[in-house]
């Protein structure tokens, strides 16, 4: 019980510091870079000569999808530091990301399906890119679950990223399966080869991409604290 | 001045795909910073609480 409490106030002290101090700098840049990238992407940019407006989904689209593949390297990293090291902030960080990337998944999810009926005619269908995204959706539920379901949240975390690790395999799957199969969605603009968008349409989209991350560090950077508070409260009540 | 907001909100008859997106997006975004924030504001609260009780039980 002593290591854990010496272990509980090196680093996570350290990061609710840093965090407090990185968090209005995160919010200013979320709500400066949604502000822009709002009023860019729904009045400025235009429409597309196939697509018409239904376009202007890509820019809540694209940035989901950044957004669910990200906090899902996130979650594995925070697994491999957990099982390695047993680290308490990589569990909390872990806890704190997952729920954030699991609503990004069904973002992703939602406004692909609203931009798929116009566009292909259906809201769904079982391709490799949409089925593996589906299932980047359940992973992240999964890791929810797992990392809620025991007494003591340190055997949770444990299991939870256990999945987290062994679900990485799905990654490469989402992103290289519009090449490897033929598929509905389109493949990649943004990629080794180029970028093959046009400017009017890549400012807006990299500006809600920077404002959701932006978005997600700051939300991020409340529920660990609050984790972390909770794991201390857990100490007081057990004492 | 009528007819551009008319068509804003039309989207060139996107609209009812249009919109739902961003309102979702918008309900997701804001709900996860409200739910954050008082997760640990109550956190706060309690664990004040706690260290009063075991100062002067």
């Amino acid at each position: 019980m002593t290591s854990f409490s010496l272990h509980f106030l090196a680093n996570p002290a350290r990061f609710v510091r840093w965090g407090s101090a990185i968090l209005p700098w995160a919010w200013g840049v979320a709500a400066l870079c949604f502000a822009a990238g709002l009023y860019w992407g729904l009045v400025v940019a235009p429409a597309d000569y196939q697509q018409g407006d239904s376009v202007r989904i890509l820019y809540i689209h694209v940035p989901s999808a950044i957004m669910a593949e990200g906090v899902y390297v996130l979650l594995a990293l925070c697994g491999i530091a957990s099982l390695v090291w047993r680290h308490l902030l990589a569990d909390a960080i872990g806890r704190a990301a997952a729920p954030l990337g699991a609503g990004f998944a069904g973002l992703t999810l939602v406004s692909g399906s609203f931009w798929g009926y116009p566009t292909w005619g259906t809201y769904w269908v079982w391709d490799a890119r949409l089925t593996s995204a589906l299932v980047l959706f359940l992973l992240y539920l999964g890791y929810i679950v797992l990392s809620h379901s025991f007494d003591r949240p340190e055997k949770g975390s444990r299991f939870a990223a256990i999945l987290a690790v062994i679900g990485t395999i799905n990654l490469p799957i989402i992103k290289f399966s519009v090449e490897w199969w033929s598929t509905l969605h389109q493949p990649a603009s943004i990629g080794f080869g180029g970028i093959d968008i046009d400017w009017r349409f890549l400012v807006p989209l990299v500006l809600m991409a920077v404002g959701f991350l932006s978005y997600f560090v700051a939300v991020s950077i409340l529920r660990v604290k609050a984790d972390l508070l909770r794991a201390k409260i857990r100490h007081l009540e057990v004492m | 001045m009528e007819e551009i907001q008319q068509s804003f909100w039309a989207m060139g008859g996107y609209g009812p795909y249009v919109w739902p997106v961003y309102g979702i997006a918008l309900v997701f975004f804001v709900a996860s910073a409200f739910f954050a924030v008082w997760s640990l504001r109550r956190a706060q609260r309690r664990l004040q609480m706690l260290e009063q009780e075991t100062r002067a039980p």
